[in-house]
């Protein structure tokens, strides 16, 4: 295992930022490049952005927590909440036909991690929502799968 | 990151404003470019976005910017996008985003339009 940090945000879009400036610093740390490092951080923002916006409802009382780590090249963001249980990856897909300001709202964010991200997971573990995003280091040499695995259901 | 928005006006033609964004348009900032863009719409028919600057953009700001291709459509004005990074133009590639809008990779190119765009409407 090589670099590990966990740290913890109240719900609010100020302490999302914070929790980007945090994975960041965490790719520069893990020698991430800058394609893996703007995944990782995208994905975090978007994710954090779900649990302020849905998970808490706006309220600036709530906590997440963000676990980063690498292993062998990968590195693994976890993101926990004590909201009520929901798994983003159960979202139906969003609307990307025609022009954007036509489309149904929703649901872009979710897609741009399932996207960007080589995996992603969800489970419930206890009164938590766990989301797992791994990103190899390097995305710049070559393209990799993007298999969409689902972990666990509703407790 | 925080975000910078600074607007030009152009002194010709006179109906367009460019908003360059520098920083990050996120789920903090997203608010600040609905609240500055706002009074720029009113103002003119075509509404630049220079994102040359812009080094990070998520979902939250992508509403921002289809709630103005919106509102600048409904008054027969456009959007245009000019100097998109690269993992901006990413963001927009998967969300299939590109193919309805007009990006410029240079300002030489924009201006060039700009100018065709006006010559169109001193026509009409």
């Amino acid at each position: 295992m090589g670099h590990a940090a966990s740290h913890q945000f109240s719900t609010t879009p100020a302490q999302v930022m914070a929790a980007c400036d945090v994975v960041r610093r965490f790719c520069a740390g893990a020698h991430a490049d800058p394609e893996a490092t703007h995944v990782l951080t995208l994905c975090v923002e978007e994710l954090g952005a779900n649990i302020v916006n849905h998970a808490f409802a706006g309220s600036p009382s709530g906590i997440f927590r963000v676990q980063l780590s690498e292993d062998a090249g990968v590195l693994q963001l976890v993101l926990s909440d004590s909201g009520p249980a929901f798994n983003p990856l159960d979202l139906p897909p969003p609307d990307l036909d025609g022009e954007l300001e036509d489309r149904e709202v929703g649901g872009l964010g979710v897609h741009l991690v399932r996207s960007l991200a080589d995996t992603v997971t969800w489970a419930r573990v206890g009164e938590e929502n766990r989301v797992t995003v791994r990103v190899r280091r390097s995305l710049a040499s070559t393209p990799g799968p993007n298999p969409q695995v689902k972990e666990g259901s509703p407790s | 990151m925080s975000l910078d928005i600074n607007v030009t006006y152009a002194p010709d033609p006179q109906d367009t404003a460019t908003i360059a964004l520098v920083g990050s348009l996120d789920t903090e900032t997203s608010d600040q470019l609905s609240h500055a863009i706002l009074p720029v719409m009113d103002r003119v028919r075509t509404l630049v976005l220079d994102l040359e600057r812009l080094h990070f953009l998520s979902s939250a700001g992508i509403r921002v910017i289809s709630i103005a291709r919106k509102r600048m459509r409904e008054k027969s004005g456009a959007v245009l996008v000019v100097n998109m990074q690269p993992q901006i133009a990413k963001v927009f590639e998967i969300i299939k985003a590109l193919p309805g809008m007009t990006v410029f990779t240079s300002v030489k190119d924009l201006d060039e339009y700009l100018t065709r765009l006006q010559e169109k409407y001193r026509l009409q």
